[in-house]
């Protein structure tokens, strides 16, 4: 019988045994109490905006709903704004938040806004947006000013909310500011400027803003609210901008479908880019039968090398009514182009069932 | 003087070698969750200030393409395809590819959508006499399905790649259920950085989790043990692990069964590849090296946030195919992208990644079953090396179980989805359990896969340049 040393053995297993056990129950308890903090906040949360709607309806006065949202421990009552700001906007959210911003926690995130990490001040700066209260732009203005990025971008969000157009100004003056952010989030942070964007983004278009994303958020953003001013801007940089820039104008007058720009949109099918010709034929689409004098043009892209421009080509003939149907019908039937043919039946076959279901869900792009 | 430290026979060189494994075993994972702690921190104030509302936003938010590869799924795949059109998502389409079912996958997609052949054109080439049929339906214009002849997984993908007409796409498994929200909370990085190429997303399993039209109903822990041990790997594996890689911009592995990737980067590194078991895997590591020739940094990324509900095996045997099969995509990828190691213009990170994943995730099973098999030897012959088996129980056991309670952790703050105290306490229980035979046996299977990838090293050559004819772009169809 071979003798082996229990007691060395022994002595580890049970000092795992003893380790794992505390790990296992501080594990437990702490995901124990997250979730007792989670349903607390929830309550309070819930409560305090329950708070907030009878405050508004008349039926508790300003002290009792001071002294409910005291009582709430500060995450449950951010819950409850960033639910209400959501949800409500106007003259009724102005009224709530006047009777919330001398609150101490209100107090303590303004400050946050100028003293702590760039996480708690962009977090700060978020919480005093939600709050639409214009006597806090100076403080907003110094923190998107200051950065960096994270901040100037939540801080340029909250200014926003507050319609601030010489802060869209600041910012498009200084998209270094802003550096690292996506082209997508810049539109939508344009856009949250409202209509007092307009302005500052003609100026910014005029002035052809040397940073690229922020030149194309311009674009996109003047696209997107139907500018008519901006049309004629448009298409001169549809005509003899760098690429992008080339595409992001074909789309943005893809957006106004103003029959004025068929013939810069017309001219643009034959760029030597797909992608703009690509975008210069789904803009045509956009709009729709007043665009029939370029069917030729875009009856010709059926044939382009890129799949990207056939297809809009096509799908664009199928939203210029009886004309761009009858084109598309000849090139699905003789064209010598197997490649055109096919997307001309695609098209055909999509519209056939738009047809059988009126009002379905069918969308000919 | 050193002499006298090093061994002196080869039990001891054995022993040895096993002690420093075990030992950088247990640092890796202990540095891993600690960059997985930093980084779920991240997340959670990132979570705060994201902007969702804006990517409802009309033309803000990208399309997403979700490619469903479906082989056999009749009894499933009508179900997935609806909860899938329940999505919380501006833009989606759908593209399923039934590759090569023997079953009605097709007949009941055609029954249920009311499909019929379309005439819709690829964008991409697809492998020359695959397709069989595409099909579409008037009252779901989202939705198209392709019928290849059966070609696998990665096949399948590229397919439906091909087919995809939005700049995003994500790839799920026919049989996941993704909540509501997974495809927002995967785009996010994409909206928020232009770095970013794919995220991949949490993987649950859904065993015991209820399930209402094709939504999460009540999330619970199953009543089997097969499926709770696994539970905690995928803890483990998804938190610990890819949250600590993320933090390191080394994360090699999206999950199969949900990743969010763009399609042109996904073009570009030239699609997914047939010749390997793991082509999600493979996939994430050429995206790795793409985006290191070309500077970009954190382009792969991990969202928590972001779940998707998959079934795990429930009896050993699938169980043993499906670890076998994963790690020997791990073996075959590694060694498909051991340019990330072997380089003209190395990156430390990535070497030290890469190097982890060789020792510490392939030849773990190895180093363990040897371990073990050494410490029953000297118990059977009474040679007990005291030192060792403290080692082993110490590090292995101890380490593994420290590393699970981590993962357990983890979840509470950056994924909660078990509401009842008793499933956590369960998890925890398995924790523990699991290194009396569950983990030893997992080395065994994982073990069988590596055997198996070295048997078929020869062929990875001849399949690889189909999956690349699979996907190259059309764009210029006549340039050549």
């Amino acid at each position: 019988m071979p003798h082996w040393p229990v007691q060395p053995l022994l002595v580890v297993l049970l000092c795992s045994a003893l380790v794992t056990l505390v790990m296992g129950v501080a594990v437990l308890r702490w995901h124990d109490s997250l979730r007792r903090r989670a349903a607390r906040d929830d309550t309070a949360g819930n409560a305090v905006g329950v708070a907030f709607a009878r405050f508004l309806a008349g039926q508790i006065d300003r002290d009792r709903l001071r002294a409910r949202v005291q009582e709430v421990p500060p995450r449950a009552l951010w819950m409850a704004i960033e639910s209400f700001a959501e949800s409500i906007e106007g003259e009724g959210w102005r009224r709530l938040t006047a009777e919330l911003r001398d609150l101490p926690e209100i107090a303590r995130t303004r400050r946050r806004l100028a003293r702590g990490t760039a996480w708690q001040r962009a977090l700060a700066a978020r919480r005093i947006g939600l709050l639409q209260d214009p006597t806090q732009r100076g403080v907003l203005f110094r923190a998107m000013e200051t950065g960096p990025a994270l901040v100037a971008l939540s801080a340029g969000l909250a200014l926003a909310r507050l319609h601030d157009a010489a802060a869209l100004d600041w910012l498009m003056q200084h998209p270094e500011s802003l550096a690292g952010l996506g082209r997508h989030q810049m539109v939508a942070l344009i856009k949250r400027f409202g209509p007092s964007a307009l302005d500052p983004l003609r100026r910014a278009l005029a002035l052809e803003a040397s940073e690229a994303t922020a030149r194309l958020a311009v674009i996109d953003a003047l696209g997107l609210w139907t500018d008519e001013t901006s049309r004629p801007r448009l298409e001169t940089l549809l005509a003899s901008g760098e690429l992008e820039t080339r595409v992001a104008a074909a789309r943005a007058l893809g957006h106004l479908a103003a029959p004025a720009s068929i013939g810069p949109l017309d001219a643009a099918l034959r760029d030597r880019a797909w992608q703009v010709r690509a975008q210069a034929a789904r803009a045509l689409g956009s709009i729709g039968w007043c665009a029939a004098p370029a069917v030729p043009g875009l009856a010709a892209r059926l044939s382009d090398l890129s799949w990207w421009v056939r297809r809009n080509a096509a799908y664009s003939l199928g939203r210029m009514g009886i004309v761009g149907e009858h084109a598309l019908g000849s090139v699905a039937e003789s064209d010598r182009d197997p490649y055109a043919r096919d997307a001309a039946r695609e098209v055909l076959q999509m519209m056939d069932w738009e047809r059988e279901n009126p009002g379905g869900q069918t969308h000919v792009e | 003087m050193w002499s006298s430290l090093l061994p002196r026979d080869s039990d001891g060189w054995v022993s040895a070698a096993v002690t420093v494994f075990a030992f950088a075993t247990l640092v890796e994972y202990l540095i891993l969750n600690l960059f997985a702690c930093i980084q779920a921190r991240r997340e959670l104030l990132r979570r705060r200030l994201a902007d969702r509302p804006s990517l409802f936003e009309g033309d803000l938010a990208p399309p997403i393409s979700i490619l469903v590869p479906a082989h056999n799924e009749e009894r499933t795949i009508v179900e997935s395809v609806r909860s899938l059109m329940q999505l919380r998502y501006p833009s989606i389409e759908i593209v399923v590819v039934n590759d090569g079912s023997e079953d009605g996958t097709l007949e009941a997609l055609t029954s249920a959508f009311g499909l019929r052949p379309s005439l819709r054109t690829a964008r991409a080439r697809v492998p020359g006499g695959r397709l069989l049929g595409v099909y579409a339906s008037p009252r779901h214009p989202a939705l198209v399905v392709l019928d290849t002849e059966n070609g696998g997984k990665a096949q399948a993908l590229n397919a439906a790649l091909a087919f995809s007409r939005h700049p995003l796409v994500c790839a799920v498994d026919a049989d996941s259920v993704l909540e509501r929200d997974t495809l927002l909370e995967l785009a996010l990085p994409f909206y928020h950085d232009a770095s970013v190429v794919a995220t991949g997303g949490m993987v649950r399993p859904a065993n015991g989790t209820i399930f209402d039209l094709g939504r999460v109903a009540a999330a619970r822990l199953s009543g089997r043990h097969l499926p709770r041990f696994q539970t905690v790997e995928y803890l483990r594996g998804m938190l610990g692990g890819r949250m600590g890689w993320e933090q390191l911009d080394c994360l090699y592995i999206v999950s199969g069964a949900l990743g969010l990737f763009s399609r042109q980067a996904v073009m570009e590194v030239g699609g997914y590849r047939s010749a390997t078991l793991g082509e999600d895997m493979e996939l994430v590591m050429r995206i790795q090296r793409w985006s290191r020739r070309r500077g970009r940094r954190r382009a792969v990324r991990f969202v928590p946030a972001a779940v998707a509900w998959t079934e795990v095996p429930e009896r050993l045997a699938s169980l043993a195919r499906q670890r076998a099969r994963w790690h020997q995509g791990l073996a075959e990828s590694l060694w498909l992208n051991r340019g990330l190691l072997l380089s003209l213009r190395p990156s430390a990170r990535h070497a030290l990644a890469y190097l982890s994943q060789v020792f510490v995730e392939l030849l773990g099973p190895v180093w363990e079953l040897i371990g073990l098999i050494v410490l029953l030897a000297q118990m059977a012959t009474g040679r007990l090396d005291v030192p060792f088996a403290i080692t082993y129980v110490g590090v292995f056991m101890l380490g593994g179980t420290i590393n699970s309670m981590f993962g357990i952790a983890l979840e509470s703050v950056a994924c909660p989805r078990y509401p009842r105290l008793r499933d956590s306490a369960l998890l925890v229980c398995y924790a523990v359990l699991e290194n009396f035979g569950y983990r030893q046996l997992t080395a065994l299977f994982r073990l069988r896969g590596l055997w198996n990838a070295l048997q078929r090293r020869h062929d990875w050559g001849q399949t690889a340049r189909l999956g690349h004819a699979a996907v190259a772009e059309v764009e210029t169809r006549r340039a050549a």
